[in-house]
């Protein structure tokens, strides 16, 4: 199983007038070729600065240490902007939480095609033929390639942005919340449609972060759980929905009521306490102040990233050796 | 992290900004101790050695920082001294229209109905007036004693507030949009479900959130005010007799661009459009700050 | 199926419904001239009872916000007419009318960081709100209603005493929130997707608030929300709003055998932790426009059972036992 993207103690932070935000602070990941990796993290976690570092990262983020290798040879962490410009989208795609931030709003859909062609030196028709044939997929007209992203209805835009981010066949692509804002039905559809792309191989394989873990539940191969700023839990789906190994992964598992659920028959319980600062984050493991496991050695020291074989990987004192 | 914290951190860095506000407050010192500096006055023609000093041009000696006009007054002597009398319009001008528009604005757009419907009529009736004309024709009847001294602060209040009730519409627009978004805001809906009589909601809730665009509205309303006046001057309509170009009537009359008197209608000018235009980027800066959509970061 | 404690539809006549909306209509006019308009809720009849979760699903354009402001005095009917205990609301007007309105009828909005004034600390306005209900208590009986309210949410007076709301997490400020709603003791509380913007992990903890509030006090709650798990836990009984009508009411057990066909493909389209998808889902992918088109059934152009009557008459509400529903095929000939 060859990787896509390695990350290794990767670290990302990002400076405000007053401190440093130590948003990404020593990941440990693999995703795979061809597969649909879905990380579930709540807010504060520092997912979305996880993405964003990845594709376009920006000041105030910055770099702050580790590596992050692009198909076993492409450091992402040491690229200049122009060489990242070429990556985009042919190697790497991002699905943003905003889709207004992926396409200029001002430009109608073919304009932009046109310019995204010149950029990429390709002929203009191919990239357009390309394209055609993802709206097909998409199940959009041909028409939207007249309008302006502002004239189509949200889930309009967001499978054009879709559409848009496999013209290319990246070997990876990210999503951050596909499915915010989105209603009901058109959400089905873009995780479906995620899938899709998978298997018929219009990119190689996808990450996708989500605060929804049903969501991971049903397109997701492998899931991670993401927490203060770094992963806490890795394996493959159903072990880790049947049984999670890390607190946290279990508890938010608990909070997902099941469609028989009722209060009337059985309350269920959330989780006390809130995220911790990315600031000033809590000595030892992270997790401590609200997990109802928490030990002495949790409190003092952080536990690392442990291998418990057969795929799966926890950063736990209940499992990990010291 | 606070609101608070994120806009005085922005405002430092706003070069534009800082650029923009020392040359305001430069200006406006000079409107302060210029006259305290000079040994000259606006209304008395220059005399030395028994002459009259005619188009000098602006030399070190004697002070004359800005030249002698062909009237015979010394330039600088009589640009911070109409400084003075600009700015004091200018300034009336903008409070009384911001002033009025506000508490007109917080009316409409928050008790709304009839008041919206009284208040959005005479807002209406002010767009459709040509103001400067009405000013013209107001000020040539009102202006007391065609300024000469004694009056000028009778005028200075009397064309502030003029300028001011003809432009407090603009104000009252841009408050009344904004107040009444808040008003069916959640915000707003909890303060009334909290007990909160409305006078006590437009004063503890709505003011405190629409206040940093009353300050802008209030800058735009000064660089406007200040044009204007300034406009004034130059068709006669003047507070006293050595407003910034009260006397340029009286220059053309002379031939001053003939004859080659440049400098005074010159620098007065660069001062005041410098002022003008640094409190339109001021506006700006500020309301990129205070916009979190306009900001760069 | 009876549940003891607990509402049947049929009992309704038996209860006191706290709450009655009588065809209540609310259109919305936009644009300059006010030429475009907007039937964000379309001739709703519903009745609250006594001491009953009342759950309200619906996705965005299902008029769910507006009928909470309806309910809160927010917004008032285009047509027909609200009843609190009889009596049309509409008498509760003016600064004093509103104030005594608001001692019955409380409520709570999505977003906890738009609830509270960011420049005051959220003492502050706890404290403003009781001195404005209770203006000739001494200062020991505010303070003590205040720590009451705060010890029903889970909250000690020490966590939150000189704190502004950016300092609190969006669970700790929601539980604020409806603390700032018990103040004045009120006995019904209107909770405009209340965990909404809050973290997955913290809902159910906010959720159970709202249960003990009615299992332990008596209240009668309505929570609106949009997701169907959530809503099926919390409520005893649901409505489904589509598109400004009530297209489906009954216990909350129909969110899990849904008769409706617009109940049918929330269910079928949510993403579930217990199951997988099946096949794929045939319904049309349309966007969802404000307000009801007026002819027919409002579901008719997405409905893939749908029969010619659908387009051309408005379907008639028929009880089916467990619910009422909105629909042509429960209607028999």
């Amino acid at each position: 199983m060859s990787s896509v993207l390695k990350l290794e103690k990767y670290k990302v932070y990002y400076k405000t007038f007053v401190d440093t935000v130590k948003a990404v602070d020593g990941v440990d990941l693999d995703i795979r070729r061809g597969e649909i990796l879905g990380i579930i993290g709540e807010s504060g976690c520092g997912k979305s600065t996880l993405v964003q570092s990845l594709v376009l990262p920006k000041p105030p983020m910055f770099i702050a240490g580790g590596s992050a290798k692009l198909l076993d040879s492409i450091e992402l962490t040491k690229l200049s902007s122009k060489e990242r410009r070429k990556i985009l989208l042919t190697k790497i795609a991002l699905i943003p939480q905003y889709v207004l931030d992926a396409i200029p709003v001002i430009k109608k859909i073919n304009v932009f095609l046109r310019d995204l062609a010149k950029d990429k030196k390709m002929k203009y028709e191919d990239v357009l033929n390309t394209f055609i044939d993802r709206l097909k997929l998409v199940n959009l007209p041909q028409k939207v390639l007249d309008m302006y992203p502002l004239e189509l209805s949200g889930g309009m835009r967001q499978r054009v942005v879709i559409a848009l981010s496999t013209l290319f066949k990246p070997d990876l692509l990210i999503a951050d919340e596909p499915t915010s804002a989105l209603d009901v039905v058109t959400q089905r559809y873009v995780l479906e449609l995620l899938r899709d792309l998978v298997t018929q191989k219009l990119v190689g394989s996808i990450v996708f972060i989500t605060h929804d873990i049903s969501s991971i539940r049903q397109i997701g191969d492998r899931i991670a759980t993401m927490y203060a700023g770094k992963i806490v839990d890795v394996g493959k789906l159903e072990e880790v929905i049947s049984s999670p190994l890390h607190p946290y992964t279990a508890m938010l598992i608990k909070s997902v009521p099941k469609l028989e659920n009722s209060y009337r028959v059985s309350r269920l319980v959330g989780l006390a306490g809130a995220p911790p600062s990315l600031v000033n984050p809590p000595p030892g493991c992270r997790f401590h102040p609200r997990c109802p496991f928490a030990m002495d050695i949790c409190r003092r020291e952080e536990p690392p990233l442990t291998n418990m074989d057969r795929d799966r990987y926890v950063s736990c004192w209940l499992y990990s050796k010291r | 992290m606070s609101e608070r914290k994120i806009i005085l951190g922005l405002l430092k860095k706003n070069t534009r900004f800082w650029v923009c506000l020392s040359l305001v407050l430069v200006i406006v010192i000079l409107a302060l101790i210029g006259p305290l500096v000079t040994p000259y006055k606006p209304n008395q023609p220059v005399v030395r050695d028994g002459k009259y000093l005619r188009s000098l041009p602006p030399t070190i000696e004697h002070m004359h920082l800005f030249g002698v006009d062909n009237l015979g007054y010394d330039v600088f002597a009589a640009s911070v001294y109409g400084l003075r009398v600009s700015l004091s319009v200018g300034a009336i001008a903008a409070i009384v229209a911001t002033v009025v528009g506000v508490i007109l604005g917080l009316t409409a757009g928050y008790i709304g109905g009839w008041a919206d419907l009284v208040i959005d009529g005479a807002t209406n009736v002010l767009l459709a007036m040509p103001p400067v004309f009405i000013m013209i024709m107001v000020g040539t009847f009102y202006i007391v004693g065609l300024g000469m001294p004694g009056r000028e602060l009778q005028n200075i209040l009397f064309l502030g507030c003029l300028i001011g009730l003809l432009s407090w519409h603009w104000t009252a627009r841009a408050v009344r949009s904004q107040v009444a978004a808040l008003k069916v805001s959640d915000f707003i809906a909890i303060s009334r479900l909290s007990g909160n009589h409305p006078i006590k909601i437009i004063v503890k809730d709505v003011l405190p959130n629409i206040a940093s665009y009353i300050l802008l509205v209030f800058v735009i309303q000064l660089a406007n005010a200040l044009s204007t006046a300034v406009t004034l001057e130059f068709l006669g309509i003047k507070a006293a007799e050595w407003s910034l170009f009260a006397r340029v009537q009286q220059w053309l009359q002379m031939g001053a661009l003939i004859t080659g008197v440049w400098w005074a209608l010159f620098l007065p000018g660069v001062v005041i459009v410098m002022l003008i235009a640094s409190l339109y980027i001021i506006v700006l800066a500020l309301e990129e700050v205070f916009n979190p959509r306009l900001r760069r970061v | 199926m009876y549940l003891a404690g607990f509402i049947q539809r049929g009992d309704k006549d038996m209860s006191e419904a706290v709450l009655k909306l009588e065809n209540i209509t609310k259109i919305f006019r936009l644009g300059l001239l006010g030429k475009t308009t907007i039937k964000a809720v379309d001739r709703v009849n519903l009745d609250i009872v006594k001491g009953e979760i009342l759950g309200v699903l619906g996705e965005s354009g299902s008029g769910k916000s507006t009928i909470a402001k309806l309910i809160l005095k927010i917004y008032e009917p285009t047509h027909g007419r609200i009843l609190f205990k009889g009596k049309d609301i509409r008498i509760f007007k003016g600064s004093r009318g509103l104030k005594n309105y608001y001692m019955h009828v409380q409520g709570v909005f999505q977003d906890p960081y738009a609830s509270f004034n960011p420049r005051r600390r959220v003492l502050s306005t706890l404290i403003d709100t009781v001195k404005n209900y209770y203006p000739k208590l001494l200062k020991e009986d505010l303070e003590k209603i205040i720590v009451s309210s705060l010890e029903k949410v889970g909250l000690n007076i020490r966590d939150v005493m000189g704190r502004y709301p950016h300092e609190f997490s969006g669970g700790q400020l929601q539980r604020l929130s409806i603390a700032r709603a018990l103040l004045v003791n009120p006995e019904v509380i209107i909770a405009d997707e209340p965990v909404s913007m809050v973290d997955a992990s913290t809902r159910i903890d906010i959720l159970n608030i709202f249960i003990d509030l009615k299992d332990k006090e008596g209240k009668t709650l309505v929570i609106i929300g949009h997701d169907l798990g959530l809503t099926r836990y919390v409520s005893d009984r649901v409505v489904v709003l589509y598109r400004g009508q009530v297209v489906e009411e009954g216990i909350a057990d129909i969110l899990s055998e849904p008769a409706h066909p617009y109940t049918k493909m929330l269910a079928e389209s949510i993403p579930r932790i217990d199951k997988i998808w099946g096949s794929k889902i045939q319904y049309g992918v349309g966007s969802i426009e404000l307000g009801a088109k007026g002819v027919g059934c409002v579901f008719a152009d997405r409905c893939p059972h749908r029969l010619d009557i659908c387009i051309k008459k408005e379907p008639e509400y028929v009880d089916i036992g467990k619910s009422r529903v909105k629909c042509w095929l429960y209607t028999s000939k």
